[in-house]
């Protein structure tokens, strides 16, 4: 039998997590035409975020030339990344693709094998304003004049807020596929529909899609997997249906969008001025309250505060927007013996632990389970990767678990959980038709005849069996008599 | 006091007691002069009727306490503040150190080092600190040389020849097939060949070998000399031996580290074992000055008092040396270099005739000049200008005088004063109540991180050196 | 100074570590007085276009805001990153940022048009180089006109920057080792914890020469500015404090960063027209922790320079990224009897103590020399000569137009013109 060969965390230190939480909005940029990002970069919080998410050695190359008043040159770029000077035009491109396809940098020919680099000009001016406090877009938001005694939330109170709203929608999601009894409250109708748009739930009894009862929706697939991801995945996620949504609606999405980034920009704890801040997205901004991205203290007001949901919208890595709540989120302890420990009281980890952990004991801040074979493989059942388990017992692994030599999840269990997998797919079953025969040259020529016209499932030369597609079942038994016939008239 | 007037450069032989108790590394003979020489080597035993092995077995789980909310955390926190607080107390300033030093390990790699009583065997074990001490033994003393000897199948053989390079020395010891231990240890040819591998070094520098034996016997040579010749031998030749015995207390190995004036140990355990080899990482003192250390600068005071007639009929043991500090070329265009004919890239000017070295220290090929480079000098030039321990401060002190709220090295908040419990506020153990460590001379208060950190590694008070 | 690497090893790193950035500004009031009011550039006859380029006085002011363009640069190039600022003034170091915890928050409303960090930082650093001054002023009014020709600190400065680089990583020979004795062989086991931030100090300095220990290059800058009355007196009663926290300290500090692979990153702004010498030792610094030294040439584009050079992390130096060409490094050191700085000096086999001429007794420990051999050391000193050293960063491969090499070459010109107009001169002005 083959060895199945997993890629261990062991060679890979990033496993399976190296997906950026921003891929999907990767995507969706770098297929956006120039006008698109001219009227995205008017705003500096944009310039700023959109340098934060190149890769690196890119985004200093930016920087570094930022202040210059020529364009950048291939030469330059070569030399500064001590690339041999007779090197190809495609290694500099490789390097600088992320920006060009950003449309930070113009791509001109200069001379042969030589190209020139000008700047957006709006980039540069948003970015050199960023980084001088000098714009005038107010893509930073406008602080609320509010009145000396007003009450004003403390940024506890912003986070609770946040996650409340947050999770719970998450545990709807959790609670229509499991059918276990939590208290939740059903999201906004507006939230339920974006849900079933986006394919992360659906109406079982309308196949179609077209007339889904929004009441009555339950989690797909694509819904467990979205729950496995870090929360940063979820998040934009979330927007990018949101502004797919409003692109199908033919708006202009990408107002929104540079909402988004101004709001990955904001402090928590402050208030802003909603008309003042986004005079061009304002309902946006209301629909985003649904998800617990802001919070208003009345439903009317211009005042509104971030929160953190919002707040670390831009904070690049999974791991730095954890920040406030690192400790929270690290809660794992897989033994060897896949037994698993769980420091935590939270009811939606608890469920989407229960999604593949046999839970045995629960006691207030703590869960005892085992990952068996059971549980993994209907969890699978229900469409969740060996891949994406593995990945998020490693993002919620314990400190502790750090302190062990790496990989930090053992091999045995990570290999495991991907024969689990494999299993599943072991087996695959087949509607066949059984041909068996007596004449050795008959059956060469069945499945000859069978294989030109791809209806050959399986022959067994030895026992002379063929077995063949069953919609070509009576074409072969046709074959076979003529053919027969011949030999016989042969002989 | 005309110090210098107590102070006997060359090591006589009649004063075995002496030797023992002030040529230890390290301050931890001081304060005990009146010892009796003998009861060292099994000290540990603290009241005087009882063996060790009659002592109450100590509850490790007993030193440790929880606080009123249950956690152990500050029990954790004072229990290691204390281990690091004396480790920090105990480098004070003793007067001379030999700075230029060489060193040869003795390596016992015979059958016994497979034993398991370390964990995962001792030589895993010897291995392992030994890399970490190599380093840390270049760091302490930048000029110094080592060199590895393994006694093995009755015979030595040098492992790693005399040499500057802990690199060298890093990917020999890495390599464990070559190490595989086998037979029975010759002490005495381990000792031979060290004795000859050092034979063509000055006096001036301090000699000495490090041995690491971990069998309870030694299979020597028949022959004409023994081990006792070899012992004399190394008396004569000053070559100061430290035995660390892994199994038990060898007659013979007590009596050549005493001789000699090394140290005799036997590690209990793993830590024990560290301790040991790492006190002999701080340079010995060259030679048997008064008993009362005394550090540079109060040295320097009571000179300038006496005057320089203190001084009479001493042999001098030092030298001035003329050195020359180069000019690190950068990685250019290639130049011929001095010492070898050949087109390089880089290298170092000698400062006097201008021609171009490979490497540093080394003697200038043209004109005869020691060529060194200085910031391998100022590596130790901590011993000279050590800061002084930082004094603990009570609560009551902090009260009374207007201080500042942060650490004046990391500025860090300080925890706050009246938040403290009276109860607890107790100096012990040199670990401060309020977690400030104040320097008496800048009267700038540091905490324990801080404190720690200066005296260990950075040796530089940031509040005096303003 | 790594050797580029080779060509088919090109990979380019997806993440970076966050980054602290620790800066240590010379706020020298003496320094910037002369900085905002430099002498005329002489030609620069190699490269005209260069030459175009006039003296830029360049005040403190000035250099503040370009300072916190490029911390804001810094900032906004990863998120995590963090900046640390001391300021150095003379004889003393203080935190600018981050702010003490009990001091007064900052401006409590954000500005729409800033970010937010960002305008924090760019507060504060201007709340704590006034409050500096402030207190500068306070000394001076206290009659304590003397102190105002001390060096700047950079000593102290480096002390506190490591002890909080210490706070934030302890190194594992301390902590470490006591939990876990065996933690020691592990070398790597510094790194578990996901993300571990990496540091590095940027020394920003502006006064004239050597400012550790130099006690005439002091003397020098005090000189024009018509204080000579005070200067002597005052040479005199520092002398063994600066020397023994200049020199000493600054290599305890630079053997303290090389232990924790902190670089130490220098600029010194003093152009070569003010300061013949580069400050030697801060050279060194940078040498021996594999830091960035680079002198301006006082023609302007700091803000520039500041990007090119300094922004990128370490983990992005060497490779993928060059930095530019590092000068000829002269390990001179420091004697312990004048304070002068040597290029050939008598070291004491026994405590390896640094002396200018040779003596009887050493002054450390006191160990006698052999009267004898005075003789034959003081012919020996007598020959003591100091060669010019030739220009040592050969010309690069100028490709027309390329204004990074323009950068480069300008700073490789300059800096070995600094060397030679140095060396050629005696260096002991004593």
């Amino acid at each position: 039998m083959v060895q199945p060969s997993f890629s261990h965390p062991r060679s890979d230190p990033t496993p399976s997590t190296s997906a950026s939480p921003t891929a999907t909005l990767d995507t969706f940029l770098d297929n956006q035409h120039q006008s698109y990002f001219e009227e995205l970069y008017r705003s500096e919080a944009v310039c700023l975020c959109i340098l934060r998410s190149l890769p690196p050695v890119c985004r200093h190359i930016i920087l570094h030339h930022l202040w210059s008043h020529q364009p950048l040159r291939t030469a330059e770029v070569k030399s500064f990344l001590q690339m041999d000077i007779k090197a190809s035009l495609q290694e500099v491109d490789e390097v600088m693709r992320p920006a060009l396809n950003r449309k930070i940098l113009h791509p001109i020919v200069h001379k042969k094998a030589k190209m020139l680099y000008p700047f957006n000009d709006s980039f540069k001016k948003g970015l050199r304003n960023a980084l001088t406090g000098l714009g005038t877009s107010n893509s930073f938001g406008v602080p609320y004049d509010r009145e000396e005694n007003d009450e004003v939330p403390s940024q506890e109170e912003l986070v609770a807020y946040g996650e409340d709203a947050f999770e719970g929608i998450l545990k709807y999601m959790v609670s229509s596929g499991l059918g276990i009894g939590f208290s939740v409250a059903r999201p906004q109708s507006e939230v339920l529909e974006l849900l079933h748009t986006s394919g992360l739930m659906i109406d079982p009894n309308d196949p179609t899609g077209q007339n889904p009862n929004i009441n009555r929706l339950t989690i797909t697939s694509k819904g467990f997997q979205f729950l496995l991801e870090d929360r940063q995945t979820q998040l934009w996620e979330i927007l990018m249906y949101y502004l797919n949504a409003k692109e199908a609606n033919s708006e202009r999405s990408a107002e929104v969008l540079s909402m988004f980034f101004s709001l990955g920009c904001m402090q928590l704890g402050q208030d802003y001025s909603a008309s003042q801040s986004f005079p061009r997205a304002l309902s946006a901004l209301n629909d985003l309250a649904q998800y617990g991205f802001i919070y208003r203290p009345s439903p009317d007001s211009d005042q509104f505060f971030p929160t953190h949901l919002a707040t670390a919208l831009c904070s690049g890595d999974a791991v730095a927007t954890k920040g406030q709540d690192a400790d929270e989120k690290r809660f794992l302890i897989l033994e060897t013996n896949y037994k698993i420990y769980a420091y935590t009281s939270n009811e939606l980890e608890i469920a989407i632990l229960n999604l593949f952990v046999d839970i045995r004991i629960r006691y207030p801040n703590l869960i005892v389970g085992k990952l068996d074979r059971r549980n993994v493989k209907s969890a699978m059942e229900k469409g969740i990767s060996a891949s994406q388990i593995i990945s998020y017992l490693s993002s919620h692994a314990h400190p502790q678990m750090y302190n062990s030599p790496p990989p930090l999840l053992h091999p045995t269990i990570v290999d495991q959980l991907h024969l689990w997998d494999r299993e599943r797919n072991r087996l695959k079953l087949e509607d066949t038709v059984m041909f068996e025969f007596f004449s050795k040259e008959l059956f060469e020529d069945t499945e000859a005849e069978a294989n030109a016209n791809a209806a050959l499932q399986l022959a067994l030369p030895k026992e002379k069996f063929l077995f063949i597609e069953p919609q070509t079942k009576s074409a072969i038994t046709e074959f076979v008599k003529e053919r027969q016939n011949q030999l016989r008239s042969g002989l | 006091m005309p110090l210098d007037s107590n102070y006997t450069p060359a090591v006589e032989d009649e004063e075995e007691d002496d030797i023992l108790d002030d040529d230890l590394p390290g301050p931890s003979s001081r304060g005990k002069k009146g010892g009796i020489a003998g009861n060292k080597a099994n000290g540990k035993g603290k009241d005087p009727g009882r063996h060790a092995w009659e002592a109450e077995y100590k509850k490790s789980w007993d030193i440790v306490q929880e606080d009123e909310s249950g956690s152990l955390e500050s029990a954790v926190e004072s229990l290691l503040a204390r281990g690091r607080r004396k480790r920090a107390l105990m480098a004070d300033t003793p007067l001379r150190r030999s700075i230029i030093r060489h060193l040869f390990i003795i390596l016992d790699l015979s059958e016994s080092m497979n034993d398991k009583d370390y964990r995962p065997t001792r030589f895993e074990v010897i291995l392992g600190y030994l890399r970490s001490y190599v380093v840390e033994w270049f760091d302490q003393n930048p000029l110094g040389q080592i060199g590895i000897i393994m006694m093995r199948d009755r015979l030595s053989e040098v492992l790693v020849p005399m040499g500057g390079n802990p690199q060298e020395i890093l990917s020999v010891l890495s390599d464990k097939r070559k190490l595989e231990p086998s037979g029975e240890p010759s002490l005495q040819n381990g000792l031979v060949m060290a004795k000859g591998g050092m034979s063509h070094l000055p006096t001036t520098s301090s000699l000495e070998t490090l041995i690491i034996f971990s069998s309870i016997s030694t299979a020597d040579p028949d022959g004409p000399s023994t081990i006792h010749t070899v012992l004399q031998d190394l008396v004569t030749n000053e070559i100061r031996t430290s035995i660390i015995a892994l199994a038990g207390e060898i007659k013979i190995c007590k009596q050549i580290s005493e001789r000699t004036g090394g140290k005799f140990g036997v590690a209990l355990d793993q830590d024990h074992l560290k301790d040991l080899m790492w006190e002999t990482i701080p340079p010995p003192a060259t030679t048997i000055s008064n008993p009362t250390t005394i550090g540079v600068r109060n040295a320097l005071a009571a000179a300038s008092a006496t005057g320089k007639n203190g001084v009479t009929g001493k042999t001098p043991v030092g030298d001035l040396m003329v050195m020359g500090f180069p000019i690190q070329l950068p990685l250019g265009g290639e130049t011929l270099c001095a010492c070898h004919g050949l087109l390089k890239k880089g290298g170092y000017l000698c400062p006097r005739c201008g021609s171009k070295l490979c490497d540093v220290p080394t003697d200038c090929e043209v004109c005869g000049l020691m060529v060194v480079s200085s910031p391998h000098l100022a590596r130790s030039f901590w011993f000279l200008f050590p800061v002084a321990n930082y004094g603990v401060l009570a609560v009551e002190e902090v009260m009374d005088s207007s201080t500042s709220d942060t650490c004046a090295g990391c500025d860090v908040e300080f925890p706050d004063v009246t938040s403290i419990e009276e109860g607890v506020a107790q100096v012990e153990d040199g670990v401060s109540p309020t977690g400030r460590y104040r320097c008496a001379k800048c009267r700038n208060d540091f905490c324990a991180d801080c404190d720690l950190y200066i005296h260990d590694t950075l040796h530089t008070c940031p509040g005096c050196s303003q | 100074m790594v050797p580029p690497p080779p060509m088919e090893s090109r990979f380019y790193p997806k993440t970076t570590p966050p980054s602290v950035l620790l800066v240590i500004l010379d706020i020298h009031p003496l320094s910037w007085s002369l900085l905002s009011s430099p002498p005329p550039l002489p030609p620069f006859t190699e490269h005209p276009g260069i030459d175009k380029a006039q003296a830029t006085p360049m005040s403190l002011p000035d250099f503040v805001t370009i300072l916190m363009v490029f911390l804001n640069a810094h900032l906004a190039s990863r998120w995590g990153n963090e900046v640390v600022i001391y300021g150095a003034s003379a004889g003393r170091a203080k935190l600018l940022y981050p702010p003490p915890p009990n001091a007064v928050a900052g401006p409590s409303k954000p500005r729409p048009n800033s970010y937010h960090p960002f305008q924090l930082l760019d507060s504060r650093i201007e709340q704590g180089l006034k409050e500096m001054a402030a207190e500068e002023q306070e000394r001076l009014e206290n009659g304590n006109v003397k102190s105002l020709n001390e060096p700047p600190s950079m000593v102290s400065a480096l002390t506190k920057a490591l002890c909080f680089v210490n706070r934030i990583q302890p190194s594992s020979s301390t902590a470490a080792a006591l939990i876990d004795p065996t933690s020691q062989d592990a070398s790597g086991s510094n790194s578990n914890g996901p993300d571990r931030p990496e540091t590095r100090i940027l020394i920003i300095n502006a006064t004239p020469g050597s400012n550790i220990s130099n006690s005439d290059q002091s003397n020098g800058v005090s000189g024009e500015n018509g204080d000579d009355g005070d200067n002597n007196s005052k040479g005199q009663g520092s002398k063994g404090g600066q020397m023994r926290g200049g020199y000493v300290g600054l290599m305890n500090c630079v053997f303290a960063a090389q232990k924790a692979k902190v670089p130490i990153d220098v600029l010194s702004l003093p152009p070569p027209s003010i300061d013949a010498s580069p400050p030697i030792f801060l050279q060194q610094a940078a040498h021996l922790t594999e830091g960035i030294y680079w002198q301006w040439n006082g023609r302007g584009a700091l803000l520039q320079y500041l990007h090119a050079i300094y922004l990128p992390p370490p983990s992005l130096r060497h490779h993928p990224f060059a930095v530019p060409p590092q000068d000829a490094v002269g390990f001179r050191a420091v004697c312990f009897c004048h304070h002068k700085t040597l290029d050939v000096g008598f070291v004491c086999s026994v405590c390896l103590s640094i002396f200018c001429e040779p003596r009887s007794v050493c002054l450390m420990c006191k160990t006698r020399f052999p009267i004898k051999s005075i003789p034959t050391l003081k012919t020996l000193a007598t020959y003591i000569e100091p060669i010019p050293v030739p220009d040592t960063v050969p010309p690069p491969v100028i490709q027309k137009g390329s204004k990074m090499h323009q950068i480069n070459e300008n700073a490789k010109k300059d800096k070995s013109k600094a060397v030679n107009g140095d060396r050629s001169d005696p260096i002991e002005i004593d």
